[in-house]
C-alpha cells in the first residue's frame, strides 16, 4: 500500500450500478492501468477514480453494462485563467521536476474551422448528380504532374500516345490514406489492420519512422516508407519496397523537436526492425543532420531518387507552422513529388504537452496559404499536396479538397476505427485497446481481422459520403473540387481569416 | 574482363550513376573506374553488389558518396566531400585524402577509412545491431560534434596529420547512447558530451583497434601499423542506455501483470444463491 | 456441421463468454433475474482456463466418438442427427461417469441444483436461432462458429 502525499485530483469517476453488477470481474482482469478491484470480504467490485484515465474499456466489455464513467467536475473554485487542468499540470511538475508528456492530438480550444465552413448544393439550372445512378469519380493520384503534355500519334493505327514523360504517381481510390504511425508507438497488430484495410481499399498507409516490419513487406504496393531524421530501419530494401517514399522533416504535434520512444517499448520485435539493441531509447534528433539548407533537402530528395532508381515518388512532410506557405514552396522547388502538411490537430504517441498544445498552426489556414501561394507562383503542378492533423469526418476531407489539396491523412481517426477512446495516454505504453502498447497480453486485444474490417467500413463509408456530397456540389469528378473554392462559404468566420482561407461568407 | 572505364567529365550525375548501375547489374561488371570525377553526386548510391569495386582514380566524387550502398567497395585516390556512407548499410569506403562534413549519419554497417581530416558530426546517429557494427576510421582530426547521438558502432579517429589542431573538436560523443568512440591520444577532448566516461582500453578494445588499423594500413600504405598502435590511446564508451530516461514524467511502463481477481479463484457461485 | 472453435492468440480472458452462457440457458434470459432472482443459477458450459498471459475457453467439442457417449450408462448422452452431443437430464442417475471420461474436462457437475445429481454441457445453443451465445459474445473472435472440414 502507498502512503504518497500527492495533490492532483481525480479525472474520472467510475460509477457501478451495483444492480446490474453480476460481479464477473471482467472490468478488474481488463483494465491495465487497475482501476478497478473485487474486494471479497464485501462481495463487491470497486473502483479507484485516481487511476482511471477514460478509456472506455470496462463500460465496452462489462456484460450488464454497469459502469459508467463520468467526468470529475473542477474540485477548485472556478477561474478563467487557472482552470482545473493548468493547476494539476502545475502540482506534477511541481511533485516531480519532469517534462509533461502527452499523446494524440491538441484538444485546445482553438477555432475549428472545418466547423465553420459550409459546401455549396446545386438546384435549379445546374442540376445536381446522383451518385448511384451516374459515374462519379474519386480517383486520384498523388504525384508531380507535368507543365505540359504533349500528345502524338501513331503514324500506322493513329492512335494517341503522350510523349511526355510522367513522373511516378501513386494511385488512390479514394482521397483518404493512414497517416504515418510507427511501429513502436503503435502495436503490430495495429500496423497489420491499417495494412490489410489500405490494401484492400486500394489506398496506402505509412509507416512511420519506426521501419517496415518483415511480415508487412507483403503489403509494399500499399506501402508509403517514411525516412525520418533517426534513419531506423532505412535501408534499400526497405525503400524499395514501398510504393512511394516519405521524408519527415516534422509532424504537427510537435514541430521542432525530435521522437523519442523510451526504451522500455523497445522489445525484441522493434529492436530487429529499426535495427538497434533491445531496451536502448529511440531518439530521433530534432533535425536530420544532413538537411542544413534547401540545397541539403534536394539532396537527399535526390539520393532516394536515385537509390530508388527514380521509379517511386518522393514526399516531403512538414508541419503548419508560420511561413508554411515560403517553406512548402522551396520544397515544391526542391523537387519534392508531394508536401505533406500536417496541422497542430495531429496527434503523436508521446510529445511534450507544451509543445503539443503551443506549436503549429491549424490545418485549414495552412492548405489555404500553402495551395494560394503554389498556385500564384505557378508550380501547383509539380507536387500534390497531402493534409494531415485532425480530420474527423469526410465533410472535413472535402472542404480540405476544396480549399486546395490533393488528397487527406488520418491518423487519429484510423486508430478510432480500432477501438482507439483518444484518453491520450499512449505514451504511457499500456493502452487497454492494444494499439499503443508493446506487452504481449494487451496487443492481442487487438484482432487485425476485427481492425482490418473496420477500417475499411470508415473508408467505404466516407467514400460513398464524398460521392454524395459531389453529386449535390454538381459535380462528378473529385477532380473539379480540387481548389475550388467558390463552392465554399463561411460562416462566423471573420477577417483577416476569411481572406487567408480565401472564401466568402455564407450569404454573399 | 568485367572492368569498365568511365571519363566523366562533362558527365551529369544522373547519367554517370545509370551507367555504373547499367554496368553492375546487367553487364556483370566487378571494377568500375572513373576518371575526371567533377563532383557528380551519390556515386554508389543504390548498388547491393557484395563484389563490385569502384575506384574514382581522379578528380573529386560529390556528395553523398555511397549513400544508402548495400555491398560494393569504394577507393578514392584524392579528397572526398560531405555525405559520405550516409545510411550505408554495406560496404567499404577508402579515401586517399580529407572528406567533409557529416560522414557515415545513420550508418548501419560497412566499414569507411579516411586517410586524412574529416569535418563536423561524422558518425551521427550510428547504430548497430547483432553482428552489424559499422565503423569508421579516421586518420587526421576532425571538427565538432563527433558521434553525436550515436546508438552504436565504432569510431576511431588516429590524429596522425601534423597540424596544431585538438584530435577532435567540441561537443564530442554529446547524446551518445550507444557504441564506442576510441581516440589516440592522452588529452581527454575539451567539451566533451556529458553521456560519456573516458576509460582506458581493455584486451577486446585493443583487438579491434589492432583490426581496423592493420585494414587502415594495409590501403594507405605510407603509415606504418605498428607505429601507429604504440600510440596512447582513450575510449568513450556512455554511461546509460537511456539517457533521457529520468527527463519526462513517469509513466506506467510495463509494470507487472499483478495478482487479481482471477489469478487463482474461481466465481464462488454458491454465495450468490437466493 | 458447424462447431465452436477456439483461438486462444485472440482470448483476453474478460469471461463474456461465461457470463452469455449462463444467461443463455437460464429461465429469463435477462442478465439481472438470470443472476439475482432465479432459483437456481445456470453453470456456465464454458469455462475460460487462465495461467499468465495466456487464456482461452475450454468447452464440449462435440466429438466425432464422444468418450461422453460410450461412458453413460444411462442414455442421457446422445449424438443427435446433425452431429451435437446432447444431454437429456431426464434420464440422468447422476453417477458422473460423463465428467470423468471426457478427456477435455468439458463436463461439468451442475452445483447449484441441490435436489439431485446432474451435469452440465455445451449444446451449441440448440434453441437460439442465433447461434451459440459465447460466440456472438466474445469481442475478439476467439471464438468462432463454423464449418470446417477434418
Amino acid at each position: 500500500m502507498k502512503f504518497t502525499f500527492s495533490l492532483k485530483p481525480e479525472n474520472f469517476i467510475i460509477e457501478r450500478d451495483d444492480e446490474r453488477c453480476i460481479r464477473c470481474g471482467a472490468c478488474v482482469q481488463q483494465c491495465s492501468y487497475n482501476a478497478h478491484y473485487f474486494l471479497e470480504e464485501k462481495n463487491k467490485v470497486l473502483g479507484i477514480n485516481h487511476n482511471c484515465v477514460g478509456d472506455g474499456r470496462c463500460v465496452a466489455i462489462c456484460p450488464t453494462n454497469a459502469i459508467r464513467i463520468r467526468q470529475a467536475e473542477n474540485p477548485y473554485r472556478p477561474n478563467h485563467n487557472w482552470s482545473k487542468e493548468k493547476m494539476m499540470d502545475l502540482y506534477e511538475q511541481a511533485e516531480n521536476g519532469t517534462v509533461l508528456l502527452v499523446g494524440m492530438g491538441a484538444p485546445t480550444p482553438h477555432p475549428v474551422y472545418w466547423d465553420k465552413i459550409i459546401l455549396n448544393a446545386s438546384q435549379v439550372t445546374n442540376p445536381s448528380i446522383d451518385p448511384l445512378r451516374e459515374p462519379m469519380e474519386v480517383k486520384t493520384y498523388i504525384g508531380s504532374k507535368p507543365d505540359k503534355i504533349e500528345v502524338v500519334f501513331d503514324n500506322k493505327t493513329k492512335k494517341p500516345d503522350i510523349k511526355t514523360k510522367i513522373s511516378p504517381q501513386l494511385e488512390l481510390e479514394i482521397p483518404v490514406m493512414f497517416a504515418a504511425m510507427s511501429f513502436g508507438a503503435i502495436s503490430l497488430n495495429a500496423c497489420k489492420s491499417l495494412a490489410k484495410a489500405a490494401s484492400e481499399m486500394g489506398t496506402f498507409w505509412n509507416t512511420g519512422e519506426g521501419g517496415l516490419y518483415r511480415d508487412l513487406y507483403q503489403y509494399g504496393k500499399n506501402t508509403i516508407v517514411q525516412v525520418a531524421s533517426g534513419r531506423f530501419g532505412v535501408h534499400l530494401d526497405y525503400l524499395n519496397a514501398g510504393a512511394a517514399v516519405e521524408i519527415k522533416i516534422g509532424q504537427g504535434a510537435k514541430p521542432g523537436i525530435g521522437g523519442h520512444l523510451p526504451g522500455e517499448k523497445v522489445n525484441h520485435e522493434i529492436s530487429v526492425t529499426r535495427a538497434m539493441p533491445e531496451g536502448a531509447d529511440a531518439i530521433s534528433p530534432a533535425p536530420h543532420h544532413d538537411i542544413y539548407s534547401i540545397e541539403d533537402l534536394r539532396q537527399l530528395i535526390y539520393s532516394i531518387k536515385e537509390a530508388t532508381d527514380y521509379e517511386k515518388p518522393v514526399f516531403i512532410k512538414i508541419s503548419a507552422v508560420h511561413n508554411v506557405a515560403a517553406i512548402a514552396s522551396g520544397i515544391v522547388r526542391a523537387g519534392a513529388d508531394a508536401v505533406v502538411i500536417d496541422g497542430i490537430r495531429g496527434g503523436t504517441g508521446a510529445a511534450p504537452k507544451i509543445i503539443r498544445d503551443n506549436v503549429g498552426i491549424p490545418i485549414e489556414l495552412a492548405i489555404a496559404v500553402v495551395d494560394e501561394r503554389l498556385r500564384k507562383e505557378g508550380i501547383r503542378n509539380q507536387a500534390s499536396l497531402i493534409a494531415a492533423g485532425g480530420f474527423r469526418n469526410s465533410s472535413d476531407v472535402i472542404k480540405a479538397i476544396a480549399l486546395g489539396a490533393d488528397a487527406v491523412y488520418i491518423g487519429t481517426a484510423a486508430l478510432m476505427t480500432l477501438g482507439c477512446h483518444v484518453c491520450g495516454m499512449c505514451y504511457k505504453g499500456i493502452c487497454n485497446w492494444g494499439i499503443a502498447t508493446q506487452r504481449e497480453d494487451l496487443t492481442k486485444r487487438l484482432n487485425p481481422e476485427i481492425g482490418a474490417e473496420r477500417a475499411k467500413n470508415l473508408l467505404k463509408a466516407w467514400k460513398h459520403e464524398i460521392q454524395e456530397m459531389l453529386g449535390a456540389m454538381g459535380i462528378n469528378s473529385i477532380e473539379s473540387l480540387r481548389g475550388n473554392r467558390l463552392n465554399l462559404r463561411a460562416v462566423d468566420i471573420h477577417e483577416p481569416y476569411l481572406s487567408i482561407l480565401g472564401i466568402k461568407p455564407a450569404g454573399a | 574482363m568485367g572492368l569498365l572505364t568511365i571519363d566523366a567529365e562533362n558527365l551529369y550525375y544522373r547519367d554517370l550513376n545509370a551507367k555504373i548501375k547499367e554496368a553492375v547489374r546487367k553487364q556483370n561488371i566487378k571494377k568500375i573506374i572513373i576518371k575526371n570525377a567533377r563532383g557528380q553526386r551519390f556515386i554508389g548510391t543504390g548498388l547491393q553488389e557484395k563484389d563490385v569495386e569502384i575506384i574514382v582514380e581522379s578528380g573529386v566524387p560529390g556528395n553523398d558518396l555511397a549513400m544508402f550502398m548495400d555491398g560494393p567497395t569504394i577507393k578514392v585516390l584524392n579528397n572526398a566531400q560531405d555525405g559520405i556512407g550516409n545510411t550505408m548499410n554495406n560496404g567499404k569506403v577508402f579515401v586517399h585524402g580529407d572528406a567533409g562534413d557529416v560522414i557515415a549519419y545513420g550508418m548501419r554497417n560497412g566499414k569507411i577509412f579516411i586517410k586524412g581530416s574529416a569535418g563536423y558530426r561524422i558518425g551521427i546517429h550510428m547504430k548497430e545491431y547483432k553482428e552489424m557494427i559499422p565503423s569508421i576510421v579516421i586518420g587526421g582530426k576532425t571538427g565538432d560534434f563527433l558521434g553525436e547521438y550515436m546508438a552504436g558502432g565504432i569510431i576511431l579517429v588516429l590524429g596522425l596529420t601534423k597540424d596544431e589542431n585538438p584530435i577532435v573538436g567540441r561537443y564530442c560523443a554529446t547524446g551518445m547512447h550507444g557504441g564506442v568512440i576510441y581516440l589516440r591520444t592522452d588529452k581527454v577532448p575539451t567539451y566533451l558530451g556529458k553521456e560519456v566516461k573516458v576509460f582506458e582500453l581493455n584486451e577486446g578494445d585493443k583487438a579491434k583497434v589492432k583490426e581496423l588499423v592493420e585494414e587502415f594500413c594495409s590501403e594507405f600504405k605510407e603509415y606504418n601499423s605498428n607505429d601507429i598502435l604504440n600510440g596512447k590511446f582513450i575510449k568513450l564508451i556512455p554511461v546509460s542506455k537511456r539517457p533521457y530516461g529520468r527527463l519526462y514524467s513517469p509513466g506506467n511502463h510495463f509494470p507487472l501483470p499483478e495478482e487479481n481477481y482471477f489469478s487463482n479463484k474461481k466465481v464462488d457461485i454458491e454465495k450468490y444463491y437466493y | 456441421m458447424k462447431k465452436l472453435y477456439f483461438r486462444e492468440e485472440w482470448c483476453v480472458g474478460c469471461g463474456r463468454c461465461e457470463v452469455a452462457c449462463a444467461i443463455e440457458h437460464s429461465e429469463s434470459k435477462h442478465p439481472i433475474i438470470a443472476y439475482f432472482h432465479e432459483k437456481i443459477r445456470q453453470t456456465p458450459r464454458i469455462v475460460v482456463e487462465r495461467k499468465g498471459n495466456i487464456s482461452f475457453a475450454n468447452t464440449c467439442r462435440h466429438c466425432e466418438e464422444p468418450d461422453c457417449v460410450n461412458a453413460c450408462i444411462a442414455g442421457a448422452l446422445y449424438k443427435d442427427e446433425s452431429g451435437k452431443v446432447l444431454y437429456n437430464p431426464n434420464k440422468c442417475v447422476g453417477c458422473y461417469s460423463c465428467i470423468m471420461a471426457c478427456p477435455y474436462g468439458a463436463i461439468m457437475k451442475d452445483i447449484n441444483r441441490k435436489e439431485r445429481k446432474q451435469i452440465v454441457k455445451c449444446d451449441l445453443c440448440n434453441t437460439r436461432k442465433e447461434g451459440p451465445a459465447c460466440a456472438e459474445a466474445c469481442p475478439n473472435r476467439a471464438i468462432i462458429f463454423e464449418e470446417k472440414e477434418g
